[in-house]
């Protein structure tokens, strides 16, 4: 998202370092920045937000918070408010009726009255500008500034179009139902898609885009404002849809904190005040019917060193919290356990309660102990028979306060495995019941069975622990542990290891020590296809062959592709053969260049059938018996009979095959390494290729003859220069003294087709240079 | 420029890459592990922490496979069964977790092998590449075991001592998520923007990395509250594009002999 370096600056009291140093420190700490540019007096950064900050960093707000974590300075961002109108109320004018509040999980309409549409004052256009937006009015306006600032997109619809009851609904669309987008378009809908209507009509596709049927036009004076909070996966679905991206899906389907909905209300309200005057109303409707506790993760010095392998401090682990503005407290675990466990006498039961939306209003025997666990910075899977899995194993003898006691009660239904954490470890002794031991034979627990729902009672006289199964010891070391509460809008932190994260990312992973691995006793194997892939390539290269590595998507096979990239593309290769063929036609042109007669090559690949796929090779050459001694070459080499697949100049087995038998070595011998040498680019042009044949010197013993050639190869080398692209010495022959030493020449340019004309003025040059030192072309 | 007729073939750069690539890691104790190139959904993308409908997954452009089962198996709480849904994997990563559903900790692996990625090729990018996955799960695993280990690789690897520089990034199936930055093999920073590999920065970008996400770990049955490990992804075709100056990848499935002869 691009973000306007003025702007942030709103947020802070104290001026911003550089672009440039805000950009390195952006980068280096949180996310990449994908450019700048300039924009007037301004620069705009381009900051590429990694997908699990999407939810708070889709926003002003957001990265200004990041900022100030990072370069640890204060931000200033406001709490607004508007100035309401205590004679106007938005209950009096309208109802908000919402279907289903797993999709809608929270929803705030507020009506406004006495608004004037006109233009927006200069700095709204000039932000808006700075995002390449055009104004529309006050308004809209304000609509999309508050989907700025706070990451939650709003709406404002004109309460004179609503009809006439006024009865606001989120529900499914019907199937079939159409709705008109405020950019004129239509859509028709089904009930998959959620809308914002009235007693009549669609006014707009829930969190995706607005209906035009209800939009704010020069003549509006009065206005319902909508802030809600939708099912990520609902409007993800929807938007795929319909086709339909818009800057209000985009954040919608990441996933935002439904409390950004009532932070975003107040500043619309108050932006709409400002904007286009009228009354606001005192009050809104509102449908948020699961708000939840914030999540309280906990992590140790320890955890933190040991994964970042770092050395900080807790006063440095603390500073990173305080930039993050997350609350904090420092406490031993167990001793935060027993201390809260009491407090909680009393407390009604209710099976299935939520940690995070009943707790610690209500609680089940499980609830209860996550949640005690959980405020104390220790995160424990929510189910009993989970925490019997989780917890470490003790015996009765050893049972010590803070210990979890489980029990099976009888009472179908008991768990015999676990269901979230390490899903599927039997449980054979079954569990169904858990509670807190508090020492000397005492245990708090919540029980449908207890009176009063979180009861302190005897171990031995607790109708719900007559059949004990096991005792877990949760809290295994007297670490002190930071029980961080996390703010609303950061999503992403849900457990400790994001909080290492945190703390790794404002500490600077560049500064990260470097550590070898330490021997811990592991064994590698080698790999069978790997060690006979590299037997048969090493067998095959040193018989002649060239390898080579074709697609695997090609016209016909078993195996079709859903969306294929081309029409000659659809399906998974079944064979080697096509890709090997091809490259045999291909590469036969470039033999002068290849510096070689024929062409041998052979691939290893997957290949793919129905319900299997196999690693397959192709090896072709251009005679018959060359390809018969590529086949001898593999064979030989894995020492096994290979039945071939012959089809012209071409061989093809299945290695899976071959190999089934053999049993692996336990080196891989050498591997061979890649060479050493820079890539020469290969010539979109055409080459031409002379021969020529030279007698060169007279009498001479083997070192003469050498020096002959190397003379000879140097006046070629000279007179073609950078349009050589290969030397081939083909034919030797002595007779009477003299040696006739034969060459291919071929001729390339990188940068034009080559003429006849050309390449025979060199020829000629070379034969003149040849005949001046006394040889003799043939 | 070649004079003499040759006798022998070549073998082609990304085989060689990956035996050289063997061959380092091999020296550090890692075993070679491998899957399939057709796969599964669920090992694609729901083990390793990314759920159907996350935006997460608009991360891997994906091709699907037709011939194969297409109903969600509700036999499992993830919305995806074993025999869900199939696809040529994006990533390597699957193999992390076949690996690991069938091997006790501690060890240390890479998968080398083919991935798949439904988009527009160009110089930089082909529908198909080579992935290096590389995962260590064992006791007590550190982002400077991650940072020791690249480092170590990449200084044999490119044969220039290497060091690495980490920065944040996200990938489900990691959580600290790193982006891995190794120092410039062919200049060290100092060759300003002359540099044809690092533009003068002195750093080249070359994989995602970090440690292994718990619901990863438990997923697999191994136990995170006892294991940790490390996990990192590169692209081979990219590191031979950077090593040898290679101006074009979709000359590696070119099937042409003119760029395996050079190797």
């Amino acid at each position: 998202m691009k973000f306007s370096y003025t702007w942030l600056q709103e947020y802070f009291d104290t001026p911003l370092p550089s672009v440039a140093d805000v950009s390195r420190t952006i980068t280096m700490h949180a996310f990449e920045i994908d450019g700048t540019e300039a924009h007037g007096d301004d620069t705009i950064l381009d900051i590429k937000v990694l997908p699990n900050r999407s939810h708070d960093c889709f926003s002003y707000h957001g990265i200004a918070r990041e900022i100030g974590a990072l370069l640890d300075i204060s931000t200033n961002i406001p709490d607004v408010h508007p100035k309401t109108d205590g004679g106007v109320s938005t209950v009096d004018k309208l109802s908000l009726t919402v279907e289903n509040s797993k999709l809608v999980p929270r929803a705030l309409k507020r009506y406004v009255e006495g608004v004037t549409i006109g233009e927006s004052p200069d700095w709204l256009k000039a932000k808006l500008a700075a995002h390449g937006q055009r104004s529309i009015n006050n308004v809209v306006d304000a609509t999309n500034l508050t989907m700025w600032e706070i990451g939650q997109p709003v709406h404002a619809f004109d309460f004179d179009k609503l009809a006439d009851d006024k009865k606001l609904t989120v529900r499914p669309a019907r199937d079939g139902e159409m709705i008109t987008t405020l950019d004129g378009k239509e859509f028709t809908l089904d009930s998959d898609v959620l809308v914002i209507s009235d007693s009549e009509k669609a006014l707009d596709i829930a969190g995706v885009k607005g209906g035009s049927v209800s939009g704010v036009d020069a003549n509006t004076t009065r206005l319902v404002l909508s802030a809600c909070n939708f099912d990520p996966i609902n409007i993800r679905k929807t938007s795929k849809k319909l086709g339909l991206r818009t800057d209000a899906s985009i954040r919608f389907e990441q996933g935002i904190s439904p409390e950004l909905a009532g932070i975003a209300m107040e500043r619309l309200s108050a932006l709409v005040e400002e904007l286009a005057g009228g009354k606001v109303a005192r009050d809104v409707v509102e449908s948020y019917p699961n708000k939840k506790n914030l999540y309280v993760v906990g992590v140790s010095l320890s955890e933190i060193n040991t994964a970042l392998g770092t050395t900080c401090s807790e006063e440095e682990v603390e500073s990173y919290f305080k930039r993050l503005g997350f609350e904090y407290k420092y406490t031993q675990p167990l001793e935060n356990v027993l201390a809260l466990a009491p407090t909680f006498v009393g407390i009604p039961y209710k099976l299935g309660a939520s940690v995070l939306g009943d707790a610690p209003k209500l609680f089940d025997c499980s609830s209860f102990t996550a949640y005690l666990f959980g405020m104390s910075g220790v995160m424990i899977p929510r189910m009993s028979v989970d925490q019997y899995v989780f917890g470490t194993p003790i015996d009765a003898s050893d049972i010590k306060a803070g210990d979890l006691v489980f029990a099976n009660s009888g009472k179908e239904p008991i768990h015999r495995e676990s269901k979230e954490f390490m899903k599927g470890t039997p449980v054979p002794e079954g569990v169904d019941h858990v509670g807190l031991y508090l020492g000397d034979g005492m245990v708090i627990h919540s029980s449908a069975s207890n009176e009063k729902g979180v009861e302190i009672q005897t171990l031995a006289e607790s109708p719900a622990f007559q059949n004990i199964v096991g005792y877990r010891r949760i809290i295994t070391s007297d670490d002190k542990r930071f029980v961080v509460t996390v703010p609303a809008p950061r999503i992403d932190v849900r457990i400790k290891e994001d909080l290492i994260e945190e703390i790794g990312r404002l500490k600077g992973l560049e500064v990260i020590p470097s550590t070898q691995l330490s021997d811990d006793g592991f064994v590698h194997a080698v790999n069978k296809t790997e060690y006979y892939k590299s037997v048969v390539r090493r067998a095959l290269v040193d018989a002649g062959f060239s390898e080579v590595s074709t697609y695997a998507f090609q016209k016909k096979g078993e195996i079709e592709v859903a969306n294929p990239i081309a029409d000659d593309k659809k399906y998974l290769r079944g064979s080697l053969t096509d890709g090997v063929t091809a490259a045999i036609e291909m590469n036969k042109k470039n033999k002068p260049l290849l510096g070689t007669d024929m062409i041998r090559i052979f691939e290893i690949g997957t290949v793919f059938a129905k319900n299997s796929e196999e690693q397959e090779i192709a090896i072709a050459a251009e005679k018959p018996a060359e390809l018969d001694r590529g086949c001898a070459a593999v064979a030989q080499a894995l020492g096994v009979d290979i039945t071939w697949k012959k089809n012209g100049a071409l061989a093809t087995a299945s290695l899976t095959d071959a190999i089934e038998n053999l049993s692996t070595p336990d080196s891989y011998g050498d591997l061979p390494r890649l060479p050493n040498m820079t890539f020469v680019p290969i010539s979109i042009y055409p080459f031409i290729l002379r021969d020529i044949a030279v007698w060169v010197g007279g009498e001479g013993d083997k070192d003469t003859r050498i020096q002959g050639y190397k003379d000879l190869e140097d006046v070629i080398m000279s007179h073609a220069g950078k349009l050589l692209a290969r030397l081939d010495l083909f034919d030797t022959f002595t007779k009477e003294g003299r040696t006739s030493y034969a060459y291919h020449i071929v001729f390339q340019s990188n940068e034009k087709t080559l003429s006849d004309v050309e390449v025979s003025e060199i020829m000629k040059n070379i034969e003149d240079e040849i005949r001046g030192k006394g040889w003799e072309a043939r | 420029m070649p004079i003499m007729t040759e006798s022998k073939g070549h073998q082609h750069p990304i085989s060689l890459a990956i035996s050289d690539i063997i061959g380092i890691f091999g020296s550090m104790g890692f075993e070679v592990a491998e899957g399939p190139e057709a796969e599964s959904e669920y090992y694609n993308f729901d083990t390793l922490n990314i759920p159907k409908h996350h935006p997460a997954r608009d991360m891997w452009d994906t091709f699907w496979l037709k011939s194969k089962p297409t109903e969600e198996d509700p036999s499992t709480s993830l919305g995806a069964g074993k025999n869900a849904k199939q696809l040529l994997r994006t990533h390597t990563s699957p193999v992390q977790v076949r690996y690991m559903e069938s091997h006790k900790p501690p060890f240390r692996i890479i998968a080398p092998g083919k991935v798949y990625r439904y988009e527009a090729t160009d110089a930089t990018h082909e529908a198909q590449f080579y992935q290096l996955e590389g995962l260590v799960v064992g006791k007590n695993i550190s982002l400077a075991h991650l940072k020791g280990t690249l480092e170590t690789f990449f200084s044999k690897f490119f044969g220039a001592a290497s060091t690495v520089r980490m920065r944040p990034s996200y990938f489900p199936f990691v959580e600290p998520g790193v982006e891995v930055d190794v120092s410039c093999f062919r200049c060290a920073g100092e060759a300003g923007k002359q540099c044809s590999v690092c533009k003068g920065t002195g750093w080249i970008e070359i994989m995602g990395a970090g440690l292994v996400h718990p619901k990863v770990l438990e997923g697999a049955g191994i136990d995170p509250h006892e294991w940790s490990g490390f996990a990192f992804g590169a692209g081979i075709d990219r590191l031979l594009v950077l090593r040898h100056g290679l101006p074009d990848v979709r000359l590696l499935y070119s099937g042409d002999l003119r760029v395996t002869d050079q190797f």
